[in-house]
């Protein structure tokens, strides 16, 4: 595909620059989404109000940094879920990760 | 009003699935149509397969938590598309999915959705407005 990174990857790396700003964030912007650029660590926030925040947010920061590639956390949460996936769509996940495991 | 058909899940013809044709481009407006499985476990818009999402050339914009049915948390790449939707563009998320092509519930919001379920039945998708709170 087009990315460099797998997206266990990039989640890490989104991760990890999310845990060097947590403490200003969560001081600041406390339940806001944070959309951050992997590649730059340039970063937007804003209102969360569901998943078209999320894309509002994320075209933004599109705007400045046409070639970004992003990762999202909701400030001082313990998770983001961007969607939830249905049984067929979760059947058909673990089928791929499995067949990954056995190459 | 957007029409489809129920057919059967599985080669064995087992299960049943409504599907219904969609348009979805890249950034070049270059619309393709697919048929995609309604499926009201999803939430998000649009899934595909990685070779439709390299077939459209769709933009990768970023990777995002999603929670698989049996709750656990997984990191899925989800790019930019365009769809025509009832006859209008509407911008859309694209999930990679390794699965046929599923749209879900935040394409079906503000729409009611009739499914006959039996091998051939009808399936509509129409626009509604709904009522004031």
């Amino acid at each position: 595909m087009q990315y460099d990174k797998t997206p266990e990857e990039a989640a890490a790396i989104g991760r990890q620059i999310y845990a060097r700003m947590q403490a200003e964030l969560e001081a600041n912007h406390w339940g806001r989404l944070v959309v951050i650029d992997i590649n730059s660590g340039d970063y937007e926030v804003g209102d969360y109000v569901g998943r078209s925040s999320d894309m509002a947010i994320t075209r933004n920061l599109l705007l400045r940094r046409p070639q970004a590639h992003t990762w999202a956390e909701l400030i001082g949460k313990k998770q983001y879920a961007f969607t939830q996936l249905s049984w067929q769509q979760t059947a058909a996940y673990l089928a791929a990760r499995s067949e990954q495991a056995n190459d | 009003m957007i029409r489809g058909v129920v057919r059967p899940a599985r080669t064995d013809g087992t299960g049943f699935e409504a599907i219904v044709p969609v348009d979805i481009a890249g950034s070049d407006w270059r619309f393709q149509s697919l048929e995609a499985v309604v499926d009201t476990g999803y939430t998000g818009w649009v899934s595909l397969p990685a070779p439709i999402i390299q077939e459209l050339s769709l933009q990768y914009v970023m990777t995002r938590s999603t929670i698989l049915a049996n709750g656990q948390a997984v990191a899925t790449a989800t790019y930019a598309a365009r769809m025509l939707w009832h006859g209008q563009p509407l911008d859309v998320w694209v999930q990679e999915m390794n699965n046929k092509p599923t749209i879900g519930t935040d394409l079906l919001y503000q729409c009611h959705l009739a499914i006959d379920l039996w091998d051939g039945g009808g399936v509509v998708i129409a626009e509604r407005t709904p009522p004031a709170p």
